[in-house]
């Protein structure tokens, strides 16, 4: 669906490399996460992706469509940028219409397709107040719905879950599955590896503007998340090793006797980023 | 186009919804204009200069001085005790001016003819230069219409002949002057006699002083009208006419300002990028700005000239030209607006950058005080901004009754300014993406 060919930008003529050299292919009906810290280049990658931000070099196509500014693309894709992209001075289903007509939505469509956004964002009984009043996670889940307003193939969620409280977190993750199950393409970054591993078909591992290991998160946890923590507690005080197959270790242990407790750290992403970069993917 | 009608619909919106911004844009210029207006043409009285006057003199002549300038329109004299009292007030800057007048004055004011010329003090608040200058003139206009009123006045005239012929006998006038003087001063006396015989011809007594009325005026003003007739006769533009303009520019300024930073803030929040991602073209996003701002400007000077013309007396001589003035300017200011929003990289940057820069317009421009108050050199200056075009371009086509031809300069200038504005700005906003 989107193709995006050794993409390079950089800033302060040339001084700031935010993307070096990027690969990377989205497919029709996945999640595709693009894991990251701070200024690893996530939002520049989507800036290019979706044609607002020219790359210094590499090429974007979007499926049958072409390069992203065309018309047929731009009408294809929803953006739910990172500051939000909503006027705290309009209530929700005011800010929805006026984003609806940018897409030449109007009449019964454009109210049909309003409701169900407010629906789906759990923000009907909100409609009519302002943006202003609104909590962090509201904002976000209506910046995601008026992103989604216009039925686009593909969708752009950059950090949609930052800012917000544990509850609009698990509606938002409870939004994407649907779009998942309903196989709508999601580009979608996060320095959050919980959700990477949680939400997305497959996940890119990004630092420094380059993507380092691409995969499904399971097979990036095996290659590259190296062996199991287990941590004994037992006579001898506590004592902790890693381990492969660390079922077979706790048996070991059990048989030995004395054991009063055993904790099992299996690798995650987070490990992967660590033994891909040496650094934490929180600082 | 109905995304740009969609996005300039949603920045009008932004605007009702931000009290502060309808507060400058509608509330302070309504303000501006009912103070400053009543201020130039409320009260009659209260734009009078105040004079304190000492007359220390207490002869016949001193008091029909005094008497006289109290009769004049343009002042508003109170009594002080004492010369001390009444400079005194001046210098502590309770009154703006002081008239004493000195011992000696009914007397020298008798004298016509030799002697020493009548001679009064006056003391003005150095703050107050202005009206100082204009209290000097108004001080010889009433020494003047004495004159001339003794001139015409038969008996006073005769008296002077007689008390005239006196002084010069009695030895002070240098001998060459008195050879002249003596057969002056019969003439004089003549010139009496035929004025009450004319005057007794005309209409049997009563009436010597209008018979003769004119003969002895040193000069005579007659204001020649630079303002065409607004419907009520000759009656001059008001206050009201010269503030609502003005205080318009104050909500243009507003709306200038709110609108430069509200495109700002579209850029530093997410909503540019989603609007430029929008399948529209990019100059969508800065045309349906444009006529938010536009449909703002023209809204706020309709609003103003329609209000000062329903209760304030301000008749507009054309409203086509009124309405090319007004187009004009929304032009002007729209170019200006973006040029504001493209230099600026906060809402914060915008907001600073944005007033300090209208304020400075309207400063040189007349928006503050009237041009015609300033120094020549400043004034000249004021050429330079935006706010002197568009508020000649409103007064040409309010009171001043500028010819389409006259109204071509002003308006030229607002609309090129505009174009160059929004051909500089939208570049601006392109090249940084
Ligand atoms: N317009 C710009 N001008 C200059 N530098 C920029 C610009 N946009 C991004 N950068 C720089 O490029 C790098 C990548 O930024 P980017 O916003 O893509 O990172 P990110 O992965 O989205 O980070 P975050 O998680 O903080 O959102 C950063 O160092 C950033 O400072
Ligand atoms: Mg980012």
């Amino acid at each position: 669906m989107l193709h995006l060919a050794n993409i390079s930008k950089s800033y302060k003529r040339g001084a700031l490399v935010a993307v070096d050299g990027l690969t990377l292919e989205v497919r029709e009906g996945e999640v595709f996460g693009l894991l990251g810290p701070n200024g690893a280049g996530k939002s520049t990658t989507i800036g290019i992706a979706v044609g607002l931000t020219m790359p210094d070099s590499g090429t974007v196509v979007l499926g049958d469509m072409g390069p992203p500014t065309g018309g047929p693309a731009r009408r294809a894709l929803g953006v739910a940028p990172q500051s939000l992209a909503v006027y705290d001075e309009l209530s929700g289903e005011e800010n929805l219409r006026f984003f609806g007509r940018l897409y030449g939505l109007g009449g019964k469509a454009l109210e049909g397709r309003v409701e169900e956004m407010l629906e789906l964002s759990g923000l009907s009984d909100r409609r009519g107040d302002r943006v202003s009043g609104y909590s962090g996670g509201m904002k976000r889940r209506l910046n995601i719905a008026s992103a989604l307003l216009h039925n686009p193939r593909m969708l752009m969620l950059d950090e949609p879950t930052v800012g917000v409280d544990p509850q609009s977190r698990n509606a938002i993750f409870d939004q994407i599955e649907s779009m998942r199950a309903r196989g709508l393409t999601v580009l979608y970054t996060t320095h959050y590896m919980e959700e990477a591993q949680r939400l997305c078909n497959r996940v890119g591992i990004i630092d420094r503007g380059r993507l380092l290991a691409v995969d499904t998160p399971d097979a990036l946890i095996d290659r590259y998340g190296g062996d199991s923590t287990l941590t004994i507690d037992g006579d001898r005080g506590q004592e902790s090793m890693k381990t492969k197959d660390p079922a077979r270790d706790v048996a070991s242990a059990l048989a030995r006797g004395g054991v009063r407790g055993v904790r099992i750290d299996r690798p995650n992403l987070e490990t992967v980023f660590l033994s891909l970069t040496g650094r934490s993917l929180r600082d | 186009m109905g995304a740009v009608l969609a996005i300039a619909r949603k920045d009008l919106l932004l605007l009702l919804r931000d009290k502060g911004g309808l507060f400058f844009v509608f509330f302070f210029p309504i303000l501006f204009a009912l103070f400053f207006g009543t201020v130039f043409s409320g009260d009659e009285k209260a734009t009078r200069i105040a004079v304190l006057v000492a007359d220390e003199d207490g002869t016949d002549g001193s008091r029909a001085f005094v008497e006289s300038l109290a009769e004049s329109e343009d002042l508003r004299v109170s009594p002080a005790a004492t010369r001390e009292a009444a400079v005194g007030a001046v210098r502590a800057g309770k009154a703006p001016a002081a008239v004493v007048i000195p011992k000696g004055f009914g007397e020298r004011d008798a004298a016509m003819f030799g002697g020493e010329a009548p001679k009064v003090d006056l003391a003005v608040d150095p703050s107050r230069k202005a009206e100082g200058g204009m209290l000097e003139g108004i001080l010889l206009r009433q020494a003047g219409e004495r004159l001339g009123k003794k001139f015409t006045d038969p008996a006073a005239l005769r008296r002077q002949a007689r008390d005239g012929v006196a002084r010069v006998r009695s030895g002070d006038v240098p001998a060459e002057i008195r050879k002249d003087l003596e057969p002056l001063l019969d003439r004089v006396s003549a010139l009496a006699d035929t004025y009450e015989k004319r005057a007794a011809d005309l209409a049997g007594g009563g009436e010597a002083e209008s018979a003769v009325a004119g003969f002895f005026r040193p000069l005579v003003v007659e204001r020649v009208r630079t303002v065409a007739a607004e419907g009520a006769g000759d009656r001059p533009a008001n206050g009201f006419a010269v503030t609502f303009p003005q205080a318009a520019i104050w909500g243009v300024i507003g709306a200038t300002a709110g609108f430069g930073i509200s495109l700002v803030s579209e850029r530093t929040k997410g909503t540019m990028v989603r609007l430029r991602a929008a399948p529209i073209p990019g100059s969508a996003v800065l045309l349906g700005k444009a006529i938010a701002c536009f449909t703002t400007v023209a809204g706020v000077v309709a609003v103003l000239l329609a209000l000062a013309s329903a209760g304030f007396g301000l008749r507009v001589q054309s409203p086509a030209l009124l309405a090319l003035a007004v187009a004009s300017i929304g032009v002007c200011f729209v170019g200006i607006m973006m040029m504001l929003a493209s230099a600026a990289r906060t809402e914060q940057a915008a907001g600073g950058m944005g007033w300090a820069v209208l304020i400075v317009m309207s400063m040189l421009g007349g928006g503050m005080i009237p041009l015609m108050f300033m120094p020549a050199w400043l004034s000249s200056i004021g050429s330079v901004s935006p706010v002197k075009w568009a508020i000649l371009a409103m007064e040409g086509a309010v009171w001043r009754g500028y010819t389409p031809a006259q109204m071509l300069l002003p308006c030229g200038v607002l609309i090129a300014v505009g174009v160059v504005g929004f051909a500089v700005g939208a570049r601006v906003f392109r090249s940084a993406g």
